[in-house]
C-alpha cells in the first residue's frame, strides 16, 4: 500500500497492510522560516517513513497579523514565546479586528511554509496544515477576556468570532489550494473547565463548522479535530464534520473502546501519550500501542501522539516505537 | 420572551418559550409601491402574530435596477407581466455595470422595511430578501435561465463579468438594510441543485458572488442562506456565513436535525411551501409542525414553509400553523 491509500484505507475503516501513523514536535529555533521550516519537516518525514505529515507552525502564526506582539526571546533559552501585548481588551475591540488578507504577513509565512512542505515530501504523503478554531484564536488575541466579554457583552464577541473565521476559513481554503490534504484543527478550549456544553455549542460550534466546512468544500479529505487538554467537550466534538477525531487518548476520557462501545465511528488519529515518549519510557509507549490496536481492533486507526510532542525529541525513541507498530 | 429575543435565542441554540415561527407571500397586487408592501406585511402580522417578518418584495425589484419594466397585477393572485427586460442577450451580462444602491426600486424596498419597522416597532425582526447574482442574472432576459445556463457554458468569463457587477449592487443594498436596522438578509438562489449546476460550477458561479454579499453584513445576526429546490447542492452552501440555513426538506436534500447537525447553525423550516400547502387541511398543517418540532427538539430551530407559500393561502391554515406551535410551547 502506499501512504496515501493506508491512510485513506484507515480512514474508511478497512484493514491496511501495517498500521498507519505520524509523529509532530516543536520546531521553535526555525518555525519563522518558511522554507527552513519545511526543508527540516520533510526531512524528518523522510527519516521516520512518516505515513502523513502534520504541519508545525509557530503557534502564533494566527494571531500575529492582527497586532499582537509577542516575545520570542525565551525560545533561545528554552522557553517558549509570549505575547506580551493582546488586541483585544475591551468588547469594543473585538469589531475592530480587521478582516485580514491571510495571503499576507504571518499567515502568508504560513502558507508559504505549507506549499514548500508539500513540495518537499511529494505527493505521495499526505500533508495537514495547522488551523486553530476561532474562539482559539479569539482567547489567544484577548489574554482569556473573551470570558468575561461573552457575559458582558455577548454581541461584541460574536462580532469578532465572526471576523476571525472569516479570516480562517480563507486561510484554509488556501492552505487546501496549496496541496494540503486536510486541516489539524485544533481547539483548545473545548474543555468542560471552559465552558459548558450549551455555551460551547453556542460560541464555537457555528464556527467551527463553518472552518471545517470550508476545508472539505476546498477538496480537504483527511480532516482532524484535535481536542486539546482534559475533560473535552467530547460530546460536541465527535460529531464535527471530520475525517478522523484526535484526543488525549490515555490522559482523558473516553478510552477509544468506549467510544467505540457508545456507536462511535470515525477513525482516531492518536492513541499514545506524549510524556512517556518525552520520558523515553519504551515500555509505557508499547503499552499504549497495545492497549490502542486491541481496543481499535486494527481498523479505524492512525498511531500519533495524542498531542504535539515535547521539543527536542530524541528520534532513536520515535525509531524504536515505530519498529514496533512496523512488526504489529 | 419577546420575538426578538425568541429569534436570537433559537439561533444561537439557547432555551425557547416556544419555537419562533413566520411564513411569507407574495400579494401581487399589493407589492407595487413601498407602501403598498409595507400596508400588506403590516397587515399579515397583524393577523397572524408571526414572530420575524420577511416582507415578499416583487421577484422583478433586483432587474429593474438595469432597466427590467413590469406591467403591474391588481390581483392577489396573479403574477404581474414582464413589460420589458433589461437585456436582449445574455451576452449583454459582459458590460454590464454596476448601478447605486440607494435609488430606484431597491430604494423602494428598503422604504417599505422601515415603513414596516415604524408600524411594528423595534421587538419583531425584519430579514431583507436578497436574490444571488446568478438568479438574479435570470430575471434580466426573456429565456432567463437557459440563458444564463448557456451562457455559462459557452462564456463563463462574460458571465462572470456581469455577475460581479450585479453583486456589487446588492452587497451595497445588503449594506444599506442592515445600516438602516433591518436583521438581516434572506438570500436565496434558484440555480444551486444537481439538474442545474455541477459543482465545480457551483463553486465558481455561485461562491464568490454569494460570499462577497454575505461577507458585506456578516455583522447582522439574522442572515439567512435560503437554498431553494429539489436535489440542491446543499453541500456547497454549509460554511457560508449565515446563522441559518432554508431549504426544503424534499428528495434529495437533508431533512431538518440533519442540516442543523452539519452546519452548526439554526434551521428555518417545517412546513411545506408552495404550491402544496396550498392544498393542505389545518389539520395536516398542525402534524406537519408538530412532527419537525419533534425531529428537532426545538432546538435551533425555527418553524417556516419550505418556500413562499401559495399567494391567497387562507387565513385559517396561517392560524392552524400558529396555534400548533402555541401548543408546543
Amino acid at each position: 500500500m502506499t501512504k496515501i491509500e493506508r491512510i485513506k484505507a484507515a480512514l474508511r475503516g478497512e484493514a491496511t497492510d501495517r498500521l498507519p501513523y505520524g509523529f509532530w514536535t516543536h520546531m521553535p529555533d526555525i518555525d519563522h522560516d518558511p522554507q527552513q521550516l519545511a526543508e527540516v519537516t520533510a526531512a524528518f518525514a523522510q527519516r521516520l517513513d512518516l505515513d502523513f505529515v502534520k504541519s508545525m507552525p509557530n503557534g502564533f502564526y494566527c494571531v500575529e497579523d492582527w497586532g499582537c506582539e509577542i516575545d520570542f526571546s525565551e525560545i533561545a533559552h528554552g522557553g517558549a514565546g509570549k505575547v506580551v501585548r493582546h488586541v483585544v481588551n475591551d468588547p469594543a475591540d473585538w469589531r475592530k479586528l480587521a478582516v485580514l488578507n491571510p495571503a499576507q504577513g504571518a499567515m502568508g509565512r504560513e502558507l508559504r511554509h505549507l506549499a514548500e512542505l508539500v513540495r518537499r515530501v511529494g505527493t505521495g504523503v499526505p500533508v495537514l496544515a495547522t488551523v486553530f478554531s476561532p474562539l482559539t484564536i479569539a482567547n489567544k488575541v484577548s489574554n482569556g477576556a473573551h470570558r468575561t466579554h461573552l457575559a458582558n457583552d455577548a454581541d461584541a464577541l460574536m462580532a469578532g468570532l465572526e471576523i476571525i473565521t472569516q479570516v480562517t476559513c480563507e486561510f484554509t481554503r488556501a492552505a487546501i489550494a496549496c496541496g494540503c490534504a486536510g486541516v489539524f484543527f485544533a481547539t483548545q478550549d473545548a474543555t468542560h473547565q471552559a465552558f459548558d456544553e450549551a455555551t460551547y455549542r453556542r460560541v464555537a460550534e457555528p464556527f467551527d463548522h463553518r472552518v471545517l466546512h470550508a476545508a472539505r468544500n476546498a477538496g480537504g479529505w483527511f480532516n482532524v479535530i484535535h481536542m486539546h487538554g482534559d475533560d473535552v467537550l467530547f460530546d460536541v466534538l465527535k460529531q464535527y464534520p471530520v475525517d478522523a477525531l484526535n484526543w488525549h487518548i490515555g490522559e482523558t476520557l473516553p478510552a477509544i473502546s468506549d467510544y467505540r462501545l457508545s456507536g462511535g465511528t470515525l477513525p482516531i488519529v492518536g492513541g499514545l501519550q506524549r510524556g512517556y515518549i518525552t520520558s523515553g519510557d519504551l515500555a509505557a509507549v508499547f503499552r499504549d500501542i497495545d492497549l490502542t490496536v486491541t481496543q481499535a481492533q486494527k481498523r479505524g486507526i492512525i498511531l500519533a501522539p495524542a498531542c504535539v510532542i515535547r521539543h527536542p525529541v530524541d528520534e532513536n525513541i520515535l525509531q524504536s516505537i515505530i519498529d514496533k507498530i512496523k512488526a504489529l | 420572551m419577546n420575538k426578538r429575543a425568541r429569534v436570537l435565542a433559537a439561533i444561537r441554540g439557547e432555551p425557547v418559550d416556544r419555537v419562533p415561527v413566520s411564513f411569507w407571500l407574495h400579494n401581487y397586487a399589493s407589492e407595487n409601491s413601498a407602501q403598498a408592501l409595507a400596508d400588506e406585511t403590516v397587515r399579515l402580522y397583524q393577523a397572524f402574530d408571526w414572530d420575524f417578518l420577511k416582507p415578499q418584495s416583487r421577484a422583478s425589484c433586483f432587474a429593474e435596477m438595469w432597466g427590467a419594466q413590469i406591467e403591474s397585477s391588481t390581483q392577489q393572485t396573479v403574477k404581474p407581466a414582464t413589460k420589458r427586460y433589461a437585456l436582449r442577450e445574455a451576452r449583454e451580462l459582459g458590460v454590464l455595470q454596476a448601478v447605486d444602491a440607494s435609488k430606484g426600486a431597491l430604494a423602494e424596498q428598503l422604504q417599505a422595511m422601515l415603513a414596516i419597522r415604524a408600524a411594528v416597532g423595534s421587538d419583531v425582526p425584519i430579514v431583507a430578501t436578497i436574490f444571488a447574482p446568478l438568479m438574479t442574472a435570470t430575471y434580466l432576459m426573456p429565456d432567463g435561465r437557459n440563458d444564463v445556463l448557456r451562457l455559462l457554458r459557452e462564456d463563463p468569463a462574460a458571465l462572470e463579468r456581469g455577475l460581479a457587477a450585479i453583486g456589487a449592487t446588492l452587497a451595497d443594498y445588503a449594506r444599506n438594510c442592515i445600516a438602516a436596522g433591518i436583521d438581516g438578509i434572506f438570500y436565496a438562489t434558484t440555480l444551486a441543485t444537481e439538474p442545474l449546476l455541477t459543482t465545480a460550477e457551483c463553486r465558481r458561479f455561485q461562491r464568490p458572488h454569494d460570499l462577497a454579499i454575505l461577507d458585506a453584513v456578516a455583522s447582522a445576526p439574522f442572515n439567512i442562506m435560503h437554498v431553494c429546490g429539489d436535489n440542491t447542492r446543499f453541500d456547497e452552501f454549509v460554511d457560508y456565513p449565515v446563522s441559518v440555513f432554508s431549504w426544503a426538506t424534499t428528495p434529495g436534500n437533508p431533512s431538518l436535525a440533519a442540516a442543523r447537525d452539519l452546519t452548526g447553525r439554526a434551521v428555518l423550516g417545517g412546513l411545506p411551501g408552495k404550491p402544496q400547502i396550498g392544498a393542505m387541511r389545518p389539520e395536516a398543517l398542525v402534524e406537519c409542525a408538530r412532527a419537525s418540532i419533534a425531529e428537532t427538539g426545538g432546538h435551533k430551530h425555527l418553524l417556516g414553509p419550505d418556500c413562499s407559500i401559495n399567494p391567497g393561502t387562507p387565513d385559517s391554515l396561517l392560524r392552524a400553523a400558529g396555534a400548533a406551535v402555541a401548543q408546543t410551547a
